[in-house]
């Protein structure tokens, strides 16, 4: 009777355990389309043997649960590399958007480009000195200067409108952080009140679905702590989430411009330079639109003081002599001499064409500001060649982000396909794709070490190159 | 006669493009293209060294920066994507170990690899 009983008991397990196990199928292929969802398996124990008369009869199995097919390292180099891209794509958005602030001269027309507006001013005081007293060609060196300083006004406004979108679009990125970490301590908590010493399954999938969110947002680096908990801590190591409680981001302002804040610390540079949507957002803002519009004041400070110095240092039609007074508003101080750029003349006549004391017909000052075009007056530059080498480096910064942009994306993809790769084929293809991965890093890295040595080689003879 | 990492790298290819190649070549995981460009980078070294020509090369090393910058980026990130591949391919291997029951390794890999057969220095 004992062992009909066992029986039934063992067929009865049995059929428990694969019900069970079809529940886990079940679940799997309903999740099939869920892309946060992670892969389970039916996890089996042995029951204890059944002892009759000294004689142990095996009792079956128990399906004990689901086991996630995951892996936390991988997890974690996925959501790192997604902080790195995310940064990079953030990046080059904006400075897209900046570049396309400096229209350049085509085809169809000039309309916008300072370098013609810059050239077209001062060849405006070449066609002057033919005819000093002519008012046509006087009306014309006004509105040559007009025109120019009207689109590098015009450019520094874009500048700074720029800045305040990028601006609110951080502002907006640190609260979706501040949603996300909320969410992460909760689910903390409840993975380590309900799984602390194994796999968490779907409440695993929803933490993992909320850090790679994060990843696209911000930098961070992740500790796992005792009960199966996580903490967040910004690459620079503020900390943003401890296991079931969240630290918020704050914001302020700082000089005009939204800072971020963790627990009183601000951690805007760390953002910045962390990664995520964030970091690029950030070093558009507070690295490559200043060094723009630093350019452009300079450019905009050094055309007004310098022309205005010539006109001041004439005789205009009117007779002034030395006091003809300002063609452009004159700038107090280098910056926001851009945007504040204006022709303040109104009059053409006061245009100092005649050298001091000279008369009416002379040409000697229209001649000394013509001469500023080839003159080194700005940065050591002339005025064209110095706004040349501007736009040329907003050029080659979204040139660098496209390459980086690019091939950071490229690196995901490579470490996806080589994890799937793994998964896919039997182990000694596996073995050939890893030892195709390690020739490659190991040759590329011999590469790099030599042409750095190079580079190296060059520094000794004075010339900057290293990359460190 | 002419040095190999001329011959290889063919006239008029600049330094800058040696290190795109290398970052694209890396990004593909092309080993074969790998090793060959690290053959003439290690000509192209002593052909320096020895002639003295690195005054030659120096502005083209200038307008190479931001390209060594970034495959020094992408040289970072691979070798940290290449241990976490070689790390699930230790458990996948480990695994199938104790699943023929004996332990012993599956498949030919071998943690260290080979080394590449580049270059001389």
């Amino acid at each position: 009777m004992g062992t009909i009983s066992s029986a039934l008991s063992l067929v009865d397990s049995a059929l428990n355990a694969d019900q069970a196990a079809l529940d886990v199928v079940a679940n799997n292929v309903a999740n099939a389309s869920n892309t946060t969802y992670t892969r389970q398996v039916p996890n089996w124990e042995e029951n204890q043997p059944i002892y009759l008369n000294g004689v142990a009869y095996g009792a079956g199995v128990t399906m004990t649960g689901g086991v996630s097919q995951r892996d936390n390292v991988l997890d974690q180099r996925l959501q790192q590399q997604t902080q790195s891209s995310s940064s990079a794509s953030a990046l080059l958005t904006a400075l897209n958007t900046i570049q396309s602030s400096f229209p350049v001269a085509s085809g169809s027309g000039t309309s916008g480009d300072i370098g013609t507006d810059i050239t077209s001013f001062f060849n405006s005081f070449t066609q002057l000195e033919s005819n000093p007293s002519s008012n046509p060609l006087r009306q014309q060196v006004l509105s040559s200067a007009a025109t120019l300083a009207g689109d590098i006004s015009s450019v520094a406004t874009s500048l700074n409108q720029q800045t305040a979108s990028l601006d609110q679009s951080a502002s907006t990125v640190a609260s979706q952080v501040n949603s996300l970490t909320t969410s992460l301590a909760q689910v903390n908590l409840q993975i380590q009140a309900l799984s602390p010493n194994q796999d968490a399954g779907t409440l695993e999938d929803q933490r993992q679905s909320d850090l790679t969110k994060l990843s696209q947002l911000i930098g961070f680096n992740q500790i796992r702590t005792e009960n199966n908990g996580l903490s967040i801590a910004t690459t620079a190591g503020q900390l943003l989430v401890s296991e079931g409680a969240s630290v918020q981001i704050t914001t302020g302002t700082v000089n005009g411009v939204t800072h971020f804040f963790a627990g009183g610390t601000d951690i805007t540079s760390a953002l910045a330079s962390g990664g995520g949507q964030i970091g690029g957002l950030l070093t558009a803002r507070d690295q490559n639109i200043p060094a723009a519009l630093t350019s452009l004041d300079q450019l905009a400070y050094g055309i007004s003081t310098q022309i205005n110095t010539v006109n001041n240092a004439g005789t205009d039609l009117a007779g002034n002599n030395g006091n003809a007074g300002d063609i452009f508003n004159a700038p107090a101080q280098v910056a926001g001499s851009a945007e504040a750029m204006v022709v303040v003349m109104t009059n053409p006549d006061n245009i100092a064409a005649a050298g001091l004391g000279k008369g009416v017909g002379d040409d000697s000052n229209a001649v000394a500001a013509a001469s500023l075009a080839t003159s080194t007056i700005i940065g050591g530059e002339t005025p064209s060649n110095f706004y040349s080498n501007l736009v040329s480096t907003v050029g080659d910064s979204v040139s660098s982000a496209t390459n980086e942009n690019t091939a950071l994306n490229a690196s995901v993809t490579q470490l996806q396909s080589q994890v799937s790769a793994l998964s896919g084929v039997n182990l000694d293809e596996e073995a050939s794709n890893m030892q195709q991965f390690q020739r490659s890093y190991q040759a590329a890295s011999q590469a790099f070490t030599i042409l750095n040595t190079i580079m190296a080689a060059a520094i000794n003879m004075g010339v900057e190159t290293a990359v460190s | 006669m002419m040095s190999h990492w001329r011959v290889q790298l063919r006239p008029g290819v600049a330094l800058r493009e040696i290190v795109q190649q290398a970052t694209a070549s890396l990004l593909a995981m092309d080993a074969e293209r790998l090793e060959e460009l690290a053959r003439c980078c290690a000509d192209l070294n002593r052909d320096l060294q020895q002639n003295g020509q690195i005054a030659e090369v120096a502005a083209e090393l200038q307008r190479a920066r931001s390209e060594m910058e970034l495959l020094r980026r992408i040289l970072y990130e691979t070798r940290a994507n290449f241990m976490v591949i070689s790390r699930l391919q230790a458990i996948r291997v480990r695994n199938a170990g104790q699943m023929t029951g004996n332990g012993a390794r599956v498949g030919g890999w071998s943690g260290s690899g080979r080394e590449a057969d580049y270059g001389d220095n």
